[in-house]
């Protein structure tokens, strides 16, 4: 029994010793359901980042809890509470869709643990609250982006389409009149469409009779794809600008030629990464997917970095890396941190002051136009 | 009289449950009890129309969202709702409108109802699959009317910061208080009504009774408590938007009722433990799997691929549901005999 | 709204109108011998497209993928009645409602874990994309070629309906399903021609739809199979004149209201069942239906 005892001890030991702790990162994601694509590529940023780098500064590992969501709100809560009591994880990433974060980020607050969102936009999302932070802009910056970008073409008339089904595509647009209008620009009417809609000929047809100088594109890309197919074939020339959620390589595969020119925003382009680090986690996105890196990706890349950072930050400081309220501290508390899609600090109220990146269509790639500061 | 002091003694243990688990239970687990009372509340209900009165209506994500949007706006407090409707300002009312939670959740329920009343002269003039189809497009319409109509309810972007009072302790009992009117109601003589409805509509209206009104009975009382289980979702998650009502709401409420069977109250509060319950415990199925140390890798969606499976092999199996149309009671009656 | 504009609105009606019609045809089909709203139905769609894009990537012509689409399809359809709906027959309708939604939760989320739920881009040969211009109009070769083709399926089914021992055999099941097994015929076989035939017209809808909106996911078919379905209903559910009818107003309605009053454009997926409610009111079995509990087609 004595010598049962021993053995018990010294593997015990030996375990402690070859198995440093194990700190959690819960992750919620809509990998199924009908905004699947977002967190199916989010996640492949994020295990990118993961493989790249899962060891704290004193030896501890980090270990990621994927959860699905659905993309449902319900589901969303639920899944936090499950992180939060069966798996013990010690932070929260996620999630894409800002109407999913605003029903899991109570439940962060409630229970004082970090939640870092890469993806929601919507300026709701940490509004009031104190252990949320994100990692992107927020849409009212995006929207500036655009309408300024707009404006210094010398593109003084614009026709903007809503997505009257998301969330993202209301903010945003709403953003873009404010600063369009401010800037001296008229915008000449708003046209909705609905996201899962096919056919927008009827749309098309309206603006081309509005014959704007600008289409300000508002929505995501399987309907940005889709609409300027469209009305290139029946002829409309006028230049698209769009925003974040039309920054997927499907756009350009799925519009083919009528791509040509498309301009949008977005947090990042592979071409203008300049960090070693970016360099870095580009090249293996290219070696596993062999695809270029997308944004969606390389912002849950950040995330994931982000939370690492503050970890480290928190072993620095003499406490245990899995202190949630050290980590939300230095979440909050980001400065300069040198990420893929740039360079972002946290503002006071938990958002992402970083630069965002204007691409261009040509030849069927992505290509990088100009940085703008906020 | 001794029947009688027996289920008040269990209604008294299952009321002693709801408040040990919210006291002393983890949040995960509360928040399925939570989602497996809120989800219990509308199959209740919706199996009144459904299984008793016998009407194959499919409006339930109609109702629901009318509650839920009539319970966050009447809890949000004002100056909250101006600074979230980003889209438009908020109409007058919206901003007047005002309440406590109870008060909140049941104009939320009477509400729904009213609409019930409503939607009942127009719909009921068809039968069977046609009033699916014609429900299935109320419930259609409501979730878009609420898209662009964001003066009332903020649009797409949807309502938030909705303050949280609703937990298991209320959910639970309002959801004794559901299966208790919904029992109550199926041995009354208008469940009896209804029944007959159900089983043969032109007899029953050759029996002198009025089937209009019988299914309207049916359709409102349904739609309260449809509409009393939207407040207490929308108050539980804090916030709504009008895509989390679309049809496939009410697909799984069919399900839960169908497979529960038809027309029985206990079979749809098992059929309830089982789908919420399930859906969450097969979420091992999204991790990686390995078989006999091979990894086959992470496959999200596989437990969705497992639930669809699992659906149309207990469908097989059971065809007429679990409990058939008979209550969980009437099984011991038989054994006794 | 001037000549140029309402011609060009018209042809894109049409084309539209096709697509919901060639879906309804098969709702309505399988409604009429069984009674079922197989909501799979805008799945087998998705299917149908799914396949022809995957035996084009292998590498096999157009002409022949669009074959394997349809085949596959029409493959997958029966395998759902045989898995699904065949060992239900004599159970309640709404059971089979049941494992109807089973099998389309099924058939989304398996394609959704083998494929990705990342739209596909969906090309088309070029002799299928050209455009033409005249006086201002412009015309996809599509848009001609997806109604004519519909007309003339629509000429094929109503001749197999009512020309053959087979449509003969199909309308005597959609009258009276019990007195015909009584007769002889083998009903299970009939039942998997219908499903057959229906599916692979949702097949052809859905490479007719890929090819004139050339992105694919696993979710494309529920919505459109849902519209199509109330377009089905707005026609007469049991009637597959009906269908294509309700299938083209359908169409129309949703190019037009919207490019007329592009304020409603968020409407638009209310507007099929706005209608549908509304004809049902007057009509209560739809524009050319028969009585429900005799449908006949």
């Amino acid at each position: 029994m004595k010598k049962f005892t021993s053995i018990v001890a010294t593997m015990a030991l030996l375990g402690g010793m070859a198995y440093a702790k194990e700190v959690k990162i819960g992750v919620v994601l809509p990998l199924t359901g009908n905004i699947a694509a977002f967190g199916q590529t989010s996640k492949a940023g994020l295990d990118i980042a993961a493989a790249q780098n899962n060891k704290l500064s004193n030896g501890d590992t980090v270990k990621l809890v994927v959860v699905d969501d659905r993309g449902d709100k319900v589901e969303a809560a639920t899944a936090v509470k499950r992180l939060l009591d069966k798996d013990k994880v010690s932070v929260i990433l996620g999630e894409v869709a800002s109407s999913n974060s605003m029903a899991m980020a109570p439940v962060a607050e409630k229970a004082k643990t970090p939640m870092l969102t890469h993806a929601s936009t919507n300026p709701r999302v940490t509004k009031g609250k104190k252990y949320v932070t994100r990692a992107c802009f927020i849409d009212p910056f995006q929207g500036a982006v655009m309408a300024k970008y707009a404006l210094n073409q010398g593109l003084k008339t614009a026709v903007v389409v809503t997505d009257a089904k998301q969330d993202y595509s209301v903010g945003l647009s709403k953003a873009f009149k404010k600063a369009y209008t401010a800037g001296g620009g008229k915008i000449l009417k708003t046209i909705l469409i609905n996201s899962g809609d096919k056919d927008f000929n009827a749309q098309v047809a309206a603006l081309k009779q509005a014959n704007p100088a600008i289409v300000a594109f508002t929505g995501y890309y399987p309907e940005a794809a889709l609409m300027l197919k469209q009305a290139r074939d029946m002829g409309v020339k006028t230049p698209f600008i769009g925003a974040d959620g039309t920054g997927f390589p499907q756009l350009v595969k799925i519009a083919g030629k009528a791509a040509e020119g498309f301009m949008y925003t977005d947090h990042f382009n592979e071409a203008a990464v300049s960090s070693p680090e970016a360099k870095a986690y580009v090249a293996a996105y290219h070696k596993k997917y062999k695809k270029p890196a997308d944004s969606m990706g390389a912002l849950a890349a950040d995330g994931y970095g982000m939370i690492i950072q503050a970890m480290n930050n928190c072993i620095k400081a003499g406490k245990a890396s899995d202190d949630k309220e050290c980590i939300n501290k230095n979440l909050r508390n980001t400065k300069g941190y040198k990420g893929i899609t740039g360079v972002i600090t946290i503002d006071k109220d938990g958002n992402a002051v970083k630069s965002a990146v204007i691409n261009e269509v040509k030849d069927g790639k992505f290509t990088y136009k100009t940085t703008v500061n906020p | 009289m001794n029947k009688f002091i027996r289920n008040i003694i269990l209604i008294a243990i299952v009321i002693y449950f709801i408040y040990y688990a919210q006291k002393h239970f983890d949040s995960y687990t509360l928040s399925i009890l939570d989602n497996i009372g809120i989800f219990a509340i509308l199959a209740l209900s919706y199996n009144l129309i459904n299984g008793i009165a016998g009407q194959f209506s499919l409006e339930p994500n109609g109702f629901v969202a009318i509650g839920a949007y009539f319970t966050a706006i009447l809890l949000i407090p004002t100056d909250t709702k101006l600074d979230m409707f980003a889209l438009v300002d908020p109409a007058p009312i919206i901003l007047q409108m005002k309440a406590h939670f109870l008060p909140a959740i049941l104009i939320g329920g009477v509400a729904a109802s009213f609409v019930a009343l409503l939607l009942s002269f127009p719909v009921f003039r068809v039968r069977g699959d046609y009033l699916a189809i014609v429900t299935l497009g109320f419930g259609f319409i409501i979730r878009i009317f609420a898209i662009n109509n964001p003066a009332y309810t903020n649009g797409a972007m949807g309502l938030n910061d909705i303050p949280e009072e609703a937990n298991f302790l209320w959910i639970g009992i309002l959801c004794v208080i559901t299966f208790l009117v919904m029992i109550h109601v199926i041995y009354s003589k208008f469940g009896r009504a209804m029944k007959s409805v159900r089983d043969d509509e032109d007899a029953a209206s050759a029996m002198g009774i009025n089937t209009f009104k019988m299914k309207t009975y049916a359709f409102m009382t349904s739609a309260f408590f449809e509409g009393v289980g939207g407040g207490l979702l929308a108050s539980m998650l804090t916030t709504i938007t009008p895509d989390q009502f679309s049809f496939l709401l009410t697909f799984q409420l069919l399900i839960i009722i169908v497979l529960g069977g038809l027309g029985s109250m206990s079979g749809a509060l098992i059929a309830t433990i089982l789908v919420m319950g399930g859906m969450e415990w097969l979420r091992f199925l999204d991790d990686d799997i390995k078989i006999f140390g091979m990894d086959l890798g992470a496959h999200p969606g596989m437990r969705m691929v497992v639930f669809a499976i699992l659906l149309i092999v207990m469908m097989l199996f059971a065809r007429r549901g679990l409990l058939g149309d008979r209550e969980l009671t009437e099984f011991f009656k038989k054994k006794s005999k | 709204m001037d000549m140029q504009i309402f011609l060009q609105q018209l042809v894109n009606g049409a084309s539209l109108g096709s697509m919901y019609a060639l879906i309804a045809i098969g709702y309505t089909m399988v409604y009429g011998v069984l009674r079922l709203i197989n909501f799979a139905h805008g799945d087998i769609m998705m299917v149908g497209a799914y396949f022809t894009f995957f035996a084009k990537a292998a590498g096999l012509p157009f002409e022949v993928a669009v074959l394997i689409g349809i085949i596959g399809a029409a493959i997958v359809g029966i395998l759902t009645d045989k898995i699904a709906y065949k060992p239900l027959r004599d159970a309640p309708k709404i059971s089979l409602l049941i494992t109807a939604i089973g099998i389309s939760f099924f058939l989304e989320n398996l394609f959704t874990v083998l494929f990705g739920s990342t739209p596909k881009a969906f090309s088309a040969p070029e002799y299928l994309t050209k455009i033409f211009h005249i006086h201002g109009i412009y015309l996809p070769i599509s848009v001609i070629i997806i109604p004519t083709v519909t007309l003339l399926i629509l000429a094929v089914v109503l001749w197999i309906l009512y020309k053959t021992k087979y449509g003969m055999a199909i309308r005597a099941l959609a009258f009276d399903i019990q007195t015909v097994k009584l007769m002889g015929i083998d009903a299970d076989r009939i039942i998997m021609i219908v499903f057959a035939i229906g599916s692979a017209l949702a097949a052809i809808g859905g490479i007719f739809y890929a090819i004139s909106y050339p992105s694919i996911d696993p979710l494309m078919g529920i919505i459109v199979g849902l519209k199509a379905f109330a377009a089905a209903v707005l026609g007469g559910i049991g009637s597959v004149g009906g269908a294509v009818v309700g299938g083209f107003i359908l169409g129309f309605t949703e190019i037009f209201v919207v490019a007329m009053f592009p304020e409603l454009g968020g409407y638009k997926d209310a507007f099929a069942f706005f209608f549908l409610i509304l004809v049902l009111l007057f009509k209560p079995t739809g524009i050319m239906g028969q009585d429900l509990e005799r449908g006949r087609f």
